[in-house]
């Protein structure tokens, strides 16, 4: 992103903090897909999707957060945050707990106790995702403008950076084992980029980033690409490595 | 009944700095706060970088010695690269003593 991009330190690492970490409502759009398509993923696949929610975004912090210590003496001290403290807004962002939240009650309820409490959950689910890609349609609608703001290196950049990592997370996928499903649903994780987990902790670790050129590039350019393209892409790539 | 003149801080921030400005403002002596979420445009360049793309608007009621050194605090941590106004306002209170750290 700083050679071709030619972003400064702070905002390339802000930047690759949102395609690090990856998009909760992009990997259950791609579980959707993978159902209609008639194949099945593997049901490991939502601790993967927590377990690569935050590291992508401590490495770019930590890097943008040493860069910006060394080329910056005049960072206010509330700006000073201990490394505790980033980590500690990181580790307890919303959404990170939701995920975890979910596992440990999902491991100490078990399948059985899932039973009564299925319908509710599986009937809904489909039409409250509906109406949530709405509503995110309707916030990445009204970011198009900025698009002008960002210039079409950035919108490239948020097309070719999701084909790049979801090619190799598919790869990756089917070299590890994984089902067809499993594959594409891996690629689709990694050509995601955060846009809810990741933009409070770059807002609060790198304030000088413009959150302009992250957001609009994650949700108003990848996002979309995601939906409409990467996920059907990633599908077809996975199963012609399955032969 | 007498009515005793205090002042109320409004902090209009990024939802992401609410929770260091209220440890500050409590640090200096504020006894109290209230939060609500509202939405608006001010002339800082930047979007906050939160979806949406709401503000917290912080009021607490404090002396004005209080108040004016809470409003130090954020200038000095915040005005530079957030977006974050901040005012305060004659208001009138029954019970001063309950602003009153003991």
């Amino acid at each position: 992103m700083r050679k071709l991009g030619r972003f400064g330190q702070i905002d390339a690492a802000a930047l690759a903090a949102h395609y690090g970490s990856v998009s909760a409502v992009t990997f259950i759009a791609a579980n959707q897909f993978i159902e209609q398509m008639g194949k099945t993923v593997e049901g490991f696949m939502p601790t993967l999707l927590t377990l690569l929610e935050s590291p992508g975004i401590h490495i770019a912090l930590g890097i943008g957060a040493l860069k910006r210590a060394k080329n910056n003496s005049s960072i206010s001290s509330g700006e000073k945050k201990t490394k505790s403290a980033i980590f500690h807004e990181i580790l307890t962002g919303r959404s990170l707990i939701l995920l975890l939240g979910g596992l440990v009650i999902g491991l100490l309820m078990g399948a059985k106790a899932y039973e009564p409490v299925k319908p509710f959950f599986e009937t809904g689910f489909k039409g409250a995702l509906v109406l949530f890609l709405l509503e995110m349609g309707i916030v990445a609608g009204s970011r198009l403008s900025d698009l002008k703001k960002v210039g079409l290196l950035l919108i490239s950049l948020g097309i070719l950076i999701p084909i790049l990592h979801g090619t190799l997370g598919v790869f990756l996928g089917d070299w590890s084992g994984l089902s067809v499903g499993g594959a594409t649903v891996l690629g689709t994780m990694a050509a995601s980029a955060s846009y809810i987990a990741a933009p409070p902790a770059v807002r609060m670790t790198l304030p000088e980033a413009n959150p302009t050129y992250y957001l609009t590039a994650s949700l108003a350019v990848t996002f979309p690409f995601n939906l409409v393209v990467g996920i059907p892409l990633f599908f077809k790539l996975a199963e012609w490595l399955a032969g | 009944m007498k009515l005793i003149n205090f002042k109320l801080l409004t902090i209009i921030c990024e939802p992401v700095l609410s929770s260091s400005i209220l440890t500050i403002s409590q640090d200096l002596g504020a006894t109290g706060f209230t939060v609500t979420e509202v939405n608006g445009q001010g002339n800082f360049d930047k979007s906050s970088g939160e979806i949406p793309d709401l503000k917290s608007k912080i009021e607490i009621v404090a002396e004005q010695h209080l108040a004016l050194k809470i409003m130090k605090a954020l200038a000095d941590n915040f005005f530079k690269n957030y977006s974050l106004i901040t005012y305060v306002s004659d208001i009138s209170i029954l019970r001063p003593e309950k602003f009153e750290r003991v």
